[in-house]
């Protein structure tokens, strides 16, 4: 279950476009509930 | 899942990271409480966790987790954790109250962990160990991030030969463009000086002295 996960940039992984477009986290950014 | 988090920027960046993908893979957050920096009183909150959620977010550290984790476990809690990245470092994993054995697989994630099984890394933890005896079993998240901050500034400095003119403009420059390996990996900065690096995802395991260590 545990492992590395190289190079992680503060896009979380996302393409800088869709990181942009979920918004700055927030309380209810991003939200599932 | 039932959420539990400082309301305050930090605790939001990891909720946000946790939540893109949990969201993502369709998991549901039926309920979130953010609660001030320096809480003592968790009971409200803990009478209002949905007794049907599988398991328990936690975004709080030091003694904001410690005093959490003791009331829930006064209160009977027995969901299973996910902690943030300082939930779950050294700072509260060192505290004695019962509820620290239900940590025990507790996942979370960071830029370390402490069972990273690298010659750099042991000998950051030797390190540490000789300068502070006194200190915990294995460096915490602040220390690590301290050591790193402080080992790119000093880096810096030796680039520029300890030029700090024209307000400091040669040293951000090397700054912006430093690469080095710490301790726990490889470390640069992106376009806005954040840093990308390497992340651990962790669990919370028993050492063979009977510590509690985050493991990879």
């Amino acid at each position: 279950m545990t492992k590395v996960v190289n190079d992680v940039s503060q896009t979380l992984g996302l393409p800088k476009a869709e990181f942009t477009k979920m918004g700055l986290g927030s309380r209810d950014v991003p939200n599932c509930p | 899942m039932f959420l539990i988090a400082e309301d305050y920027g930090f605790p939001y960046s990891q909720v946000q990271g946790f939540m893109a993908s949990y969201c993502a893979k369709g998991g549901r957050v039926v309920k979130k409480a953010w609660v001030p920096l320096g809480t003592k009183d968790y009971s409200s909150v803990i009478a209002g966790i949905p007794p049907d959620v599988d398991a328990l977010v936690v975004v709080l550290g030091g003694s904001d987790a410690v005093n959490f984790l003791n009331q829930a476990e006064q209160a009977g809690v027995d969901k299973p954790f996910i902690g943030g990245s300082i939930t779950v470092d050294q700072t509260v994993l060192n505290y004695k109250g019962k509820k620290r054995e239900s940590l025990l697989g507790t996942a979370s994630a960071g830029p370390m962990a402490d069972g990273i099984d690298t010659p750099a890394w042991k000998k950051f933890v030797a390190d540490y160990k000789a300068a502070f005896p006194q200190g915990f079993p294995s460096p915490s998240l602040f220390a690590y991030l301290y050591y790193i901050n402080t080992q790119a500034v000093l880096l810096g400095l030796d680039a520029v030969k300890g030029d700090l003119s024209d307000n400091q403009s040669k040293l951000k420059a090397a700054l912006a463009k430093l690469e080095f390996d710490g301790p726990a990996g490889h470390i640069k900065l992106d376009e806005n000086r954040n840093a990308i690096g390497d992340t651990y995802i962790t669990e919370v395991a028993k050492a063979p002295d009977g510590g509690f260590l985050q493991t990879r």
